[in-house]
């Protein structure tokens, strides 16, 4: 009897991993995107993309003996968020305002990315081991590198939280998306704000396309199945930014793990997408549309 | 002849071009000419639909390659099923439309707002994407045909003529036949919008706010546009499962549906001839990147997108028209001509 | 009725009576509810609390393309017309709802005669100036043949003469309509006559005739922003 209780607790200690490391990965994913819609409406359908060269950006350099450390969680946030402004000032300005558009000139943006790596870096895939080894929970394995992803995606929103909520920049930032002309009235350099918040939301990306890459491998293409994801669980969660992205990540997340536990990964992908489109019918704003409107 | 009257000569003429090509060009050129012509032909029946969905009526749809690979995949599973052409046909016409029916209640008697229903139906796409791709396995198949996963259904039947499951379509017939559709589709979707109901679908894209306020109930219009052009790219889906004897999941993909969208803003959102002339365009270098090498296509299509969006707008069949109307003005305004209408129908 | 944004209230406790056939003018300081007012009525905002009822009928909430076919049109203060088509086409919509194409056509000839639009017909109604666009509209409002017509701010960006040609427009509309004409020109308000509300912070502050409100000192104070409701 006691073998068999071990094995249930084991189990279901598996299963709350995994459904923990779902959420956090798809709020790892969309935290980037989240800030960049949140804050100044924009919907960056390069998003992808950037989340690829953040994995090529922690990878390559190792090729030449750069820590992986170093490269995964300096060099990939800091070259995807300068890349970031650069596109804010080119492409991102000019449309401001006007969503569709948007949408469409980056996903000819992301189309581009797409061409540009693949021509100059091939299309076999890129790897890094993951790090860590893996840790025994009865009968189960579990990467170490699990609890890592878990573990950094909770630092990271927790940081967002904090920089919003208590630091200088935050503070104008936070203002000027809720009033830019009063901002800008008050001094403020909006322009800047917006160039610095889409760096902010490239170099997050950067950094968790950098951290999945262990785990997935990169591609030129890999973009592409995190845009959907990532698209959905902005849109889900709506405009506030932190509530929304871990409310809505942490729902598709549950179910999505758990059919996929119950069926296959496929059918669990395809609950995940059809949970999108039921609560986007019931609720049109987003869950923080109609929740949690005020704050963060 | 002003330049209103060839809102209606243009499309007129146009027509007898592509019927007379259709009869006369099979005799003047090689067999494997006919067959490229015939995708590109394919493409400007897709790129058709969603110029009337998005286009005219301005329902923002991520996902057109959905009805395109429903369309597809029905016939194919139909005929293979059946031996026979005639009623997959119908199918593969009315799946998708049954299938917009529904999606369409959903989101337009919901209110859904302009971005999120191009969430919504890229997500649809994505999920066909997802399911028929890992269907790989000799257990997934629809009476005797397996949907084959990502490697698709090849050796699907050529069309036969109804009742005559022997006499099948060759290459030049597919030819003659998906440019005679072609031809029907364009001509069809002519008369709609200069129809009551066409300029009503119309002005939802200019305002729908004031469309409602006069009474009419957009969300209906929109749902019957979202339907019909669901049914056109369903068409256009059998067609190239028929040109290329194959159908695949990669005609569910976002690297497609995104190739869609760029032949309307290439070639003019609220125009027909520019829709069919961008889809022209943008499968012609595509193939020539393809086979020439000197860059990645996605560069080129990417930075096309951009530039367009960025510079051009509204495309360039408008430009092109705003030119003429331009050089028209300069010519016509002495006999006292009001400027030309242009309800971008060409 | 009320309507509530978030924590404000814009329309707070409005009871407001329209008998068939009346010409009523709104006026009032801006933010006071009246476009807010009008939005309600024509069925593009769903008040928080109340009911609305024409002729008899409970249309609260309902589609605004349902009010519509009743035979409510509005005017919108920012103007909502169609500009991206020509003006005549503009018109049309408007009048083949309920019309077929050969009577439609006609109805569109004399509206534009009535506004003037005539030698505009073919022009596209974003190439022409504000004023005109006004009376683009109010052709469309026209056309429709409405019950009831409310008019938001129509005098907006109007010379002087236009305004007086406006006046007798709406003089001539009113005959077998009700109207209810939301404006900040009280020339105009003279000109078409009716009675007048005094809308203020989301409620009504007075309803009479336009002399006695020309003299009431509630009216001119809160104008002057020397006063806000609750301290009347």
């Amino acid at each position: 009897m006691q073998g068999g209780v071990a094995h249930v607790m084991d189990f279901v200690a598996t299963v709350v991993i995994e459904v923990l490391y779902a959420i956090a990965s798809l709020a790892l994913i969309s935290i980037g995107l989240a800030i960049i819609f949140g804050m100044m409406r924009v919907i960056n359908f390069a998003h992808g993309e950037f989340l690829m060269l953040g994995g090529y950006a922690a990878v390559l350099p190792t090729h030449i003996g750069i820590n992986l450390w170093f490269s995964m969680l300096v060099i990939a946030p800091v070259s995807v968020g300068l890349f970031g402004i650069f596109i804010e000032r080119l492409i991102i300005r000019p449309l401001y305002g006007r969503i569709v558009e948007t949408v469409l000139a980056t996903w000819g943006l992301s189309l581009l990315l797409i061409g540009v790596v693949s021509s100059v870096i091939g299309f076999y895939q890129e790897g890094a081991a993951p790090p860590f080894g893996s840790v025994q929970v009865g009968a189960y394995h579990i990467s170490i590198y699990t609890f890592f992803v878990i573990a950094v995606t909770a630092a990271i929103l927790v940081g967002v939280y904090l920089f919003l909520k208590f630091t200088h920049y935050g503070l104008i930032a936070q203002g000027t998306m809720q009033n830019a002309a009063m901002a800008s009235a008050l001094g403020v350099n909006v322009d800047r704000v917006y160039a610095v918040t889409f760096g902010l939301g490239a170099a997050l990306s950067g950094l968790a396309g950098a951290i999945l890459a262990p785990i997935s491998g990169i591609t030129p293409i890999t973009g592409i199945t995190y845009i959907a994801k990532a698209f959905i669980v902005v849109v889900a969660g709506g405009v506030t930014v932190l509530a929304g992205t871990t409310v809505a990540a942490g729902l598709f997340g549950s179910i999505s793990q758990l059919v996929t536990f119950a069926t296959t990964p496929i059918i669990g992908e395809v609950a995940l997408l059809a949970t999108a489109i039921v609560l986007l019918r019931l609720l049109p704003q987003g869950i923080t549309g109609r929740f949690f409107r005020s704050g963060l | 002849m002003t330049l209103g009257n060839m809102n209606k000569v243009g499309p007129a003429a146009v027509a007898l071009c592509g019927l007379a090509l259709a009869f006369a060009l099979p005799n003047f050129v090689e067999v494997f000419v006919l067959v490229d012509l015939t995708a590109y032909i394919v493409m400007a029946i897709l790129a058709l639909s969603l110029a009337l969905v998005w286009g005219y009526a301005g329902i923002l749809c991520f996902g057109q390659s959905a009805f395109f690979g429903i369309g597809g995949y029905a016939y194919v599973l139909a005929a293979m099923n059946l031996g026979e052409s005639t009623v997959p046909l119908l199918i593969g016409v009315a799946l998708p439309m049954i299938f917009a029916a529904v999606l369409g209640y959903f989101l337009f008697y919901g209110r859904v707002g302009d971005i999120y229903l191009g969430v919504i139906t890229l997500c649809v796409s994505l999920i066909f994407y997802n399911l028929v791709n890992s269907m790989s396995g000799t257990e997934y198949k629809i009476g005797s045909v397996p949907i084959g996963g990502h490697n698709g259904i090849p050796g699907v039947p050529p069309i036969n003529l109804p009742g005559h499951p022997a006499l099948q379509l060759g290459y030049q017939g597919t030819f003659q036949l998906s440019l005679i559709v072609l031809v029907f589709v364009y001509v069809g979707l002519h008369l709609l919008l200069a129809s009551k109901f066409g300029r009503v679908v119309i002005s939802i894209r200019h305002n729908e706010l004031r469309t409602e306020l006069l009474g009419y109930d957009a969300r209906l219009y929109k749902l019957i546009v979202f339907v019909i052009g669901a049914g056109i790219a369903g068409i256009a889906g059998i067609l190239f499962a028929n040109w290329g004897s194959f159908i695949g999941p990669t005609v569910f993909s976002i690297l497609f549906s995104a190739q869609i969208i760029i032949w309307i803003m290439v070639g003019g959102l609220g125009t027909l001839l520019g829709a069919m002339g961008g889809a022209f365009v943008i499968q012609w270098l595509n193939t020539l990147l393809g086979t020439t090498k000197i860059a990645d296509p996605n560069i080129v299509l990417g930075a096309i997108f951009i530039v367009f969006v960025l510079l051009v707008p509204r495309g360039v069949q408008p430009k092109l028209l705003d030119f003429i109307r331009l050089l028209a003005r300069r010519t016509v305004d002495r006999d006292g001509e009001a400027s030309v209408t242009n309800h971008g129908k060409m | 009725m009320r309507r509530r944004f978030g924590g404000v209230a814009a329309i707070d406790g409005v009871d407001f009576t329209l008998a068939e056939g009346e010409l009523r003018c709104i006026i009032g300081p801006n933010g006071a509810g009246k476009s807010t007012f009008f939005k309600m009525l024509s069925g593009q905002l769903r008040p928080s609390a109340g009911r609305i009822l024409f002729r008899g009928e409970d249309v609260t909430g309902a589609e605004r393309f349902r009010i519509a076919r009743r035979g409510i049109a509005i005017k919108t203060q920012v103007p909502n017309v169609y500009d991206g088509l020509p003006v005549g086409e503009n018109i049309r919509l408007s009048a083949a709802r309920k019309q077929a194409p050969a009577a439609a056509r006609q109805i569109v000839e004399e509206v534009l005669v009535r506004t003037g639009m005539t030698s505009h017909a073919r022009r596209l109604v974003g190439e022409l100036a504000h004023g005109q666009r006004q009376w683009v509209e109010l052709g469309m409002l026209i056309a429709s043949d409405p019950v009831l017509m409310l008019l938001d701010e129509p005098t907006a960006g109007l010379s002087k003469n236009e305004v007086a040609r406006m006046a007798e427009l709406v003089r001539d509309m009113r005959a077998g309509r009700s109207v209810i004409v939301v404006e900040h020109d009280m020339a105009f308000v003279q000109m078409i006559g009716g009675s007048v509300t005094v809308f203020h912070q989301g409620r009504i502050l007075v309803e009479d005739s336009m002399e006695n409100i020309r003299r009431n000192v509630q009216v001119r104070d809160v104008y002057l922003g020397k006063r806000s409701y609750a301290g009347a």
